[in-house]
């Protein structure tokens, strides 16, 4: 084991030297000599990266290693455990934009690595760029195939697949013992790198609602949920931003998801004041939800299976009768709420429930 | 190919410019219906490049180049096409200096590198960047399964019939399903794509919004002749059901292919039947059998007795026969819908293979074939005394059916050899008719008597030395004239095969007929099919082994 830190630890002093202007001393040999050591750090990390206590170990490996070196080398970008896997594109971006390293070497990377070779080979042993960028660019054509399924609501491609890909991600992390804290890092390292609270929002949705192909449970969709209680602005953007029809999907999928949104619902709801001029319940200025969003909301639940009907129904009859049991309205919101969304449910059952 | 004229880059910057990044369905399609040319001139471009001395000079001739190719790196619709990729980065790598020599190449060198970098990284702050930086797989790895999971979802959606169809008011999204064809088009030979491109071809077209565009019909057809096409046989049927270009294209292919090939010998006829599916697809479905027969007609009419042709038609017909076979037991037509223009009568005697027949009734099986055929050339007689188009249209068929089962015509000539054979005259109708079904001008009766006497010759001249010299000349002879030369030789290699002259004197015979070096050609052509016919009975008789490899011989040795 000495063995692997002490190597892990040369190849990430390589990729340090890459990002300096040392490397202009850089030939061909140096860097199939460099590429080789990052092809070596790839291999230790699918060897490991499912094994709770070496990858403990190679952890802490990596933070002193960066740490160090972010004291050498000035700009020294952090090199996490994830970026194990990946650490030949790394250098060979890193290299590329490095404006030190040599034309010579230049051009060798793209003989070596842009030169087309085929879609065929699994086994990418050279890494082959080109195959990315071609593969990639067929993900962006496929992505501009707009192929709604004509029901309002529902969610667009490119987050359904994302989503389906997140879900495979954190589906196969929890597949092993002790992995809970691994699958919450990467779900905030997706909210931190995703660019806006609207993107993963519906990434996350996507997550929740992808098939799951690996095990039984809901130990996935229950992971997520309790991620975004501890998230409340994201949960709270989701609750907001995302269309009532795939609210009320969410909730039918995942309980705990009910649980959470009929809780935020309800605290929306509170903050509604009646305008005895106008004869309307008015939304708060600092947020909150109209209460055509929250009619809306209400009838694409009632709308949905037999279980979110009758928990929606129960929760509306409950707060209704809590409030003081109210037949008149304008004097309960829960009195008000529940009339109308019990109105023209039929209507919402075609699926014209859109905000 | 010429150097890049002013007229084709003006066309080629307004469309790169036209283009952009390819995002809505029209610009797509007609990024696609250009894909092939716009190929042709970036190879003209980077053959340009490669003639220029140093970058500095290639910018000089060529000064829309970095511009158009910065433009084509960012329209993904261009980037996803396997071809058109590799030779913009060939390009760009043309214009890259190893040693730069004035700030221009290196501006060059430092904008590639840069283009690079966007190219093989992903943009910071998108879903798609964060997901693969936490991924624990090489981008290229993740990439791939994001698209498999693309197609996968997008093959789910499109497999959906018209809802238009059970509820009128409702509006449809086959729609889409074009916008998917016209986004498909760059991808057709992407492995991954393959469900989806298939689930395109085999989605039934219930409603006019839903037809595929024809540049992706024109791809898949294009993909599937350069052998770059990985997709399920029933995808393929329903391509050439779609698309009655893309049938005739591989058709004309597969005929092109053993025609032209020097290595047309009959099993790789074989081969190439199997590799083209057409047999099979025309075992699964009749439309396609009759289109594929249309074709062969009409080549028959074209390149009269062309035996390469004959030998194609023959074994497409076995391998259609043979699949056909194995999927009887499923529901299929009658094999009357596959051959409609024959009697049935006719088809019966055949379609059966020899290998069905008892050899001891050989003679008679084809004497029954050979009446059959006469009565329906006699015809002619009863009806008016012009030639009727349709009696001719029925000799034609029956004779097309005949080259189409032409095991029967070999086992005739085989027959004929032995000495006992009786009812030599039907069997020398039945070889006279398949080598001349027309007659060319010529009485039929003067032709038979022809027949009679190669026959005469070669029994004679089969006995054994000394040769009757006058016959030697009398074979050559008839072997030289383009009118008999196919009949006559097949006839005198059967004799070599069966009859039972020694082999010093069928050495002897062998090497002093066959003179000319086309009729050695053809000689040998014909002799490996008879071999190849040979050695498909499983019972083989070890005499015509052993005389088969002495022919071979000496085929091989004549100078």
């Amino acid at each position: 084991m000495e063995d692997i830190w002490k190597n892990v630890e040369s190849t990430l002093e390589l990729l340090a030297v890459s990002q300096t202007k040392f490397v202009s001393e850089w030939d061909a040999r140096t860097v199939d000599r460099a590429l080789q050591w990052a092809q070596y750090c790839e291999h230790i990390y699918t060897r490991f990266h499912t094994n709770s206590v070496i990858r403990k170990a190679l952890e802490k490996c990596l933070r002193d290693t960066n740490e160090r070196l972010r004291i050498t080398f000035e700009g020294y970008r952090d090199m996490p455990f994830s970026d194990t896997a990946q650490c030949r594109h790394i250098l060979l971006i890193t290299l590329l934009k490095n404006p030190a390293t040599p034309n010579s070497v230049i051009k060798l990377l793209f003989k070596r690595h842009f030169e087309a070779n085929g879609d065929t080979g699994q086994d990418d042993q050279n890494a082959d760029v080109a195959s990315l960028v071609r593969i990639r660019s067929a993900c962006q054509v496929l992505g501009t195939a707009k192929f709604s399924r004509n029901v309002p609501g529902s969610l667009e491609f490119g987050a359904q697949v994302h989503g389906k890909m997140l879900r495979q991600r954190l589906d196969s992390l929890l597949s092993y013992p002790d992995n809970d804290v691994l699958a919450r890092n990467l779900l905030d390292f997706v909210l931190q790198h995703s660019g806006g609270l609207d993107n993963v929002s519906y990434v996350i949705a996507g997550a929740v609602l992808s098939k799951n192909d690996i095990s039984g449970g809901n130990v996935t969709e229950d992971l997520i949920v309790d991620w975004l209680r501890d998230h409340n602005d994201l949960l709270l953007n989701m609750c907001q931003s995302l269309p009532a029809g795939l609210l009320a999907e969410l909730s039918e999928r995942c309980t705990k998801f009910r649980l959470a949104y009929l809780e935020i619902l309800k605290e929306w709801a509170s903050h509604l004041e009646y305008d005895i001029i106008k004869e309307l319940w008015q939304q708060p200025r600092d947020g909150g939800v109209s209460f055509k969003t929250l009619v809306n909301r209400f009838r694409s639940l009632l709308a949905s299976s037999a279980s979110v009907k009758a928990d929606t129904e129960k929760e509306l009859v409950d707060m209704k009768e809590a409030d003081g049991g109210f037949e008149v309205m304008g004097l309960s919101v829960w009195t008000d709420l529940h009339q109308h969304s019990l109105k023209d449910l039929t209507q919402s059952q075609k699926g014209t429930s859109l905000t | 190919m010429g150097p890049v004229s002013e007229s084709q880059v003006q066309f080629w910057m307004a469309k790169a410019v036209d283009w952009g990044e390819a995002t809505s369905p029209s610009v797509q399609q007609d990024t696609g219906r250009h894909l092939g040319e716009l190929r042709g001139f970036l190879l003209q471009v980077l053959q340009s490049l490669q003639q220029a001395s140093s970058t500095t000079e290639a910018i000089r001739t060529l000064p829309f180049v970095g511009q158009f190719l910065g433009r084509l790196c960012w329209n993904p619709y261009v980037t996803a096409d396997e071809q058109s990729q590799t030779l913009l980065l060939q390009c760009l790598w043309c214009l890259y200096s190893v040693e730069p020599q004035s700030a221009v190449e290196r501006r060059a060198n430092e904008w590639i590198r840069t283009l690079l970098c966007q190219l093989a990284s992903e943009e910071e702050n998108t879903v798609q960047y964060a997901l693969i930086s936490c991924a624990g797989l090489r981008p290229r790895e993740y990439t791939l399964r994001t698209l498999e999971k693309m197609v996968s979802v997008l093959t789910e959606e499109i497999r959906g019939g018209c809802v238009s169809l059970t509820n009128p008011s409702e509006r449809c999204s086959c729609e889409n399903v074009r916008h998917v064809s016209v986004a498909s088009v760059p991808l057709v030979t992407c492995p991954q794509a393959s469900p989806l491109i298939g689930g395109l071809l085999k989605r039934p077209v219930t409603c006019n919004r839903g037809a595929l565009c024809e540049e992706f019909i024109e791809a898949v057809s294009i993909a599937w002749l350069e052998k770059k096409l990985v997709i399920e046989e029933p995808a393929l049927i329903a391509l050439w059901c779609h698309s009655l270009t893309s049938l005739e294209g591989a058709v004309m292919s597969l005929i092109e292919s053993v025609l032209s090939g020097a290595d047309s010998m009959p099993q790789n006829i074989e081969d190439k039947v199997t590799d083209s599916l057409l047999a099979k697809a025309s075992a699964l479905d009749c439309s396609i059998f009759l289109t594929v027969n249309e074709i062969f007609r009409a080549m028959l009419m074209e390149l009269d007795g062309n035996l390469q042709l004959h030998a194609l038609i023959h074994t497409f017909t076995r391998c259609f026969l043979h699949t056909l076979g194995a999927q009887r037991l499923q529901e299929s037509p009658s094999l009357k819908a596959y051959f409609p223009l024959v009697p049935l009568n006719l088809l019966t005697p055949l379609l059966t293979s020899p290998s069905e027949v008892p050899k001891e009734t050989w003679q008679d099986h084809v004497s029954w074939i050979s009446a059959l055929l006469q009565k329906i050339t006699e015809k002619k007689e009863e009806e008016d005394k012009e030639e009727s188009p349709r009696w001719c249209r029925d000799v034609f068929e029956a004779w097309f059916l005949l080259v189409q089962c032409g095991d029967w015509v070999d086992v005739a000539t085989q027959l004929l050899v032995l000495p006992e054979s009786e009812g030599c005259l039907s069997l020398l109708w039945l070889i006279h008719f398949y080598h001349h079904p027309t007659n060319r001008g010529h009485q039929s009766s003067q032709q038979m008597s022809l027949g009679r006497e190669v026959c005469d010759h070669l029994r004679m001249l089969f006995l054994g030395s000394p040769l009757p010299c006058e016959r030697v000349v009398a074979i050559r002879d008839l072997l030289s004239s383009t009118l008999s030369s196919n009949l006559v030789l097949h006839l005198l290699l059967n004799f070599a095969i069966f009859s039972q002259g020694s082999i010093t004197t069928c050495k002897d015979i062998m090497s002093k007929v066959l003179i000319e070096q086309r009729v050695k050609h053809v000689a040998a052509w014909a002799f490996t099919t008879i071999r190849h016919r040979l050695n498909r009975d499983a019972s083989k008789d070890a005499r015509v082994q052993s005389r088969l490899r002495t022919i071979q011989e000496v085929l091989g040795s004549l100078p």
